[in-house]
């Protein structure tokens, strides 16, 4: 039993309790962008921003793609446009950096086969083919891409014989295995309908608070259909319909979050809509899926009203153990905070746990539950950013195009701002993608934030350290991540959940890898893994301040 | 303003270019008979959109309110398949139609065509106030959540729902 537990089960110890870098700050956040070599803007359009295409940015995936144990990076980028008149100057390529350590990436030549020039909008992985190796999918507006990953970094192009192509305008896309063959099924978030040369005859019809002439949309544009692909092997299938999923409302899909929500076993399926109701799909087993968001409390705000979802995650915030919801929105609105009441019923929590008004001024995009400084319980990063540049053109509005990051501290009953004492690192830039994920392996989560017509903040997490942590990585059979796996680590008598989730946030992907803190806890007491197939494993007295892989036995 | 040049162009085809008096008279007639005519097809279309909204809302209330009839009969499981159906055409009332009407009303916003908004988003309806819409989305929660093993609880709900649906078609 010892031999099979040591073979199954590859401790990394790492480095233990290492003071903070930055000293006395509570929280410290530190760019290191520039040095780490991410240089390289990601384009959003024009300057004036006339379309609305122009608005929604691009996603960054945090993933280990050459299995070497580190974290690498993957930048969707779009197309930098002119104005008057309005062409197209640059197809923006997306951009593989290798981690190399210690803060050094090193830019694939041509993404190793993945650089795409499309348009491109969000990024999520997976491994869809079941050869242990981490495929990316991309979504565009236009054709989307399916990147197999052949090992070494090398990618190839699959899209088409895979059938995942989807001329649509993609968003937010996840991988799930929705039916529960054991295979990876594909969900793909569609914004809205539009062309190209819509795109580059737009002009800056709204008014913006009766002072601003601004981009149309989304309201009055045709939304787009979102889009269920069934993985029956070596192809794809449109089992949208079938499966329950059909998007009539025409809703205009951005985010996308798979988790199981109601703990029945099956991932369930969130879709942040803008200016919609957002969609919270059940799964029923056998893959059937059904539409609960508005009655389950989940696709509305509190008071009943539809907001402009951008952004989701899950987590546990309040340790009941069940996955909550945090979803960002528009300027002007809050981010809405939902607690999970159980059986798949949620209560808006955003006024008692402190969301409304440190939120309501930011149009928000990524956001994402994590523990900045390992007191056992999740803090929340949110980044934002407006949509209409021209709003820096009056002062008296009181809106700024790039906007601060958000980072809320979880004081167990309510989360508050810690923002301007964290760090220049948090400073204003025009966000839109978040993805986290411990860079630098030293046992904090660390982030990266896409913006508008700039390179991506890379930011270090240098915060003080109140506690241990344990990294836990759960792999499958093949030895890649096992999405949808869980995770419940018990420490200093209190018992957090993960998930290993493919999407989320902001049309981007987060390390497989769960982080926890634990507090005082030397020792993890017990951490009891469930594989989607129903194995368990359970492994006790494990060391903190470590990175745990688990295998299935 | 290509628009009313549009319209310009029309009228001198119809009319002519005013010439005497009496020509200018009976031209000034044609228009005013003209514009009662289109007030009169204008005035119809929103009269007929108010029935068939309305009518929308009585289809998902008596939807509902069967699916609740059947909650009270039948296995714990048709009992629990029952009221989260009930629940989904409580939604639809809520929001004065389905998944593929909110589609149709999205697309009308853009061109002006709305009733009143609740000054947040820009959900436009016809019947149902805001907090109408409020409390009916409360009830489909709280039906969603029963089990269907207590009779008068599932009443009490069609009764709070019959209440609520006639609070939001009756003339304000």
């Amino acid at each position: 039993m010892r031999t099979r537990f040591l073979a199954a089960t590859l401790v990394l110890g790492l480095a233990a309790f290492p003071a903070a870098r930055g000293g006395a700050e509570e929280f410290r956040f530190v760019d290191v962008s520039a040095q780490a070599g991410l240089t390289a803007p990601t384009w959003g359009g024009g300057p004036a921003k006339d379309h609305i295409l122009e608005s929604v940015g691009t996603g960054v995936a945090v993933v280990d793609l050459d299995g070497d144990g580190l974290l690498d990076l993957y930048v969707v980028n779009a197309w930098r446009l002119t104005e008057s008149p309005s062409a197209i100057a640059e197809r923006g390529r997306n951009r593989l950096y290798r981690n190399l350590g210690d803060w050094r990436f090193e830019e694939v030549p041509d993404a190793g086969g993945a650089a795409d020039t499309s348009w491109g909008c969000g990024v999520c992985a997976g491994d869809w083919d079941g050869d242990g190796l981490v495929d990316l999918y991309v979504s565009n507006f236009g054709p989307n891409r399916l990147y197999r990953n052949l090992g070494g970094m090398r990618f190839e192009d699959v899209s088409e014989s895979a059938g995942v192509t989807d001329a649509g305008w993609g968003a937010g896309c996840a991988f799930l295995d929705g039916d529960g063959d054991g295979d990876l099924d594909l969900y793909v978030a569609n914004y809205l309908d539009c062309t190209v040369e819509e795109v580059l005859g737009a002009r800056r019809t709204n008014r913006w608070r009766e002072r601003l002439d601004v981009m149309a949309g989304p309201f009055g544009m045709r939304g787009g259909r979102d889009v269920y692909y069934r993985n029956d092997g070596s192809h794809f299938t449109d089992a949208t319909v079938a499966a329950g999923l059909e998007d009539v409302a025409e809703a205009y899909g951005l985010g996308v979050l798979v988790s199981d929500l109601d703990d029945d076993g099956d991932p369930d399926l969130y879709v942040a809509n803008d200016s919609n109701a957002n969609y919270l799909y059940s799964n029923r087993g056998g893959g059937e899926f059904v539409e609960t968001g508005a009655w389950s409390g989940a696709g509305f705000s509190g008071e009943g009203v539809a907001q402009a979802g951008m952004g989701v995650d899950a987590g546990d915030f309040d340790g009941d153990l069940r996955f909550d919801l945090v979803v960002t929105n528009f300027a002007r609105d809050h981010c809405t905070l939902y607690h999970n009441e159980g059986d798949g019923f949620f209560e808006d929590v955003s006024g008692p746990w402190g969301l409304k008004e440190p939120t309501n001024a930011l149009l928000s995009w990524g956001c994402a539950f994590f523990d900045a400084d390992l007191d056992a319980d999740p803090d929340l990063l949110i980044v934002s950013g407006h949509i209409y540049p021209q709003v820096a053109e009056e002062p008296e509005l009181d809106e700024s195009y790039a906007q601060p990051l958000l980072l809320l501290r979880n004081d167990g009953d309510r989360f508050a701002d810690v923002s301007a004492a964290a760090g220049s690192g948090l400073g204003e830039f025009p966000s839109r993608g978040l993805a986290l994920g411990d860079l630098d392996g030293d046992g904090d989560v660390d982030a990266v934030v896409s913006g508008m017509d700039v390179p991506p903040r890379l930011l270090r997490n240098d915060s003080e350290r109140k506690g241990h942590w344990l990294e836990v990585r759960i792999r499958d059979a093949a030895g890649a991540p096992a999405i949808h796996a869980r995770a419940e680590v018990t420490a200093g008598g209190r018992t957090q959940i993960g998930e290993v989730r493919s999407g989320s946030t902001y049309q981007s992907q987060s390390s497989f890898d769960m982080h926890f803190g634990l507090g005082d806890a030397s020792t993890v007491e017990r951490l009891a893994v469930r594989w989607p197939d129903g194995s368990t494993r359970v492994l006790e007295n494990v060391a903190a301040d470590r990175l745990v892989v688990v295998e299935p036995e | 303003m290509r628009t009313k040049g549009m319209i310009a162009l029309v009228g001198l085809l119809l009319f002519g270019i005013p010439g005497s008096t009496r020509a200018s008279e009976d031209i000034r007639a044609s228009l005013a008979n003209t514009y009662e005519q289109l007030a009169n097809a204008i005035l119809a279309i929103k009269e007929t959109e108010s029935a068939l909204v309305g009518t929308m809302l009585m289809f998902h209330y008596e939807s509902a309110e069967h699916e609740l009839q059947l909650a009270m009969s039948g296995d714990a499981a048709a009992k629990k398949a029952h009221l989260e159906a009930a629940a989904a055409e409580i939604t639809y009332l809520a929001n004065e139609g389905d998944k593929a009407v909110q589609a149709v009303v999205q697309r009308m916003l853009k061109a002006g065509h709305h009733h009143h908004t609740d000054g947040m988003t820009r959900e436009d309806y016809m019947f149902v106030d805001s907090v109408e819409k409020q409390t009916l989305l409360a009830l489909a929660g709280k039906i969603a959540r029963m089990d269907g093993s207590n009779t008068s609880e599932v009443q009490g709900a069609m009764d709070e729902l019959t209440r609520l649906y006639q609070s939001a078609v009756e003339p304000d």
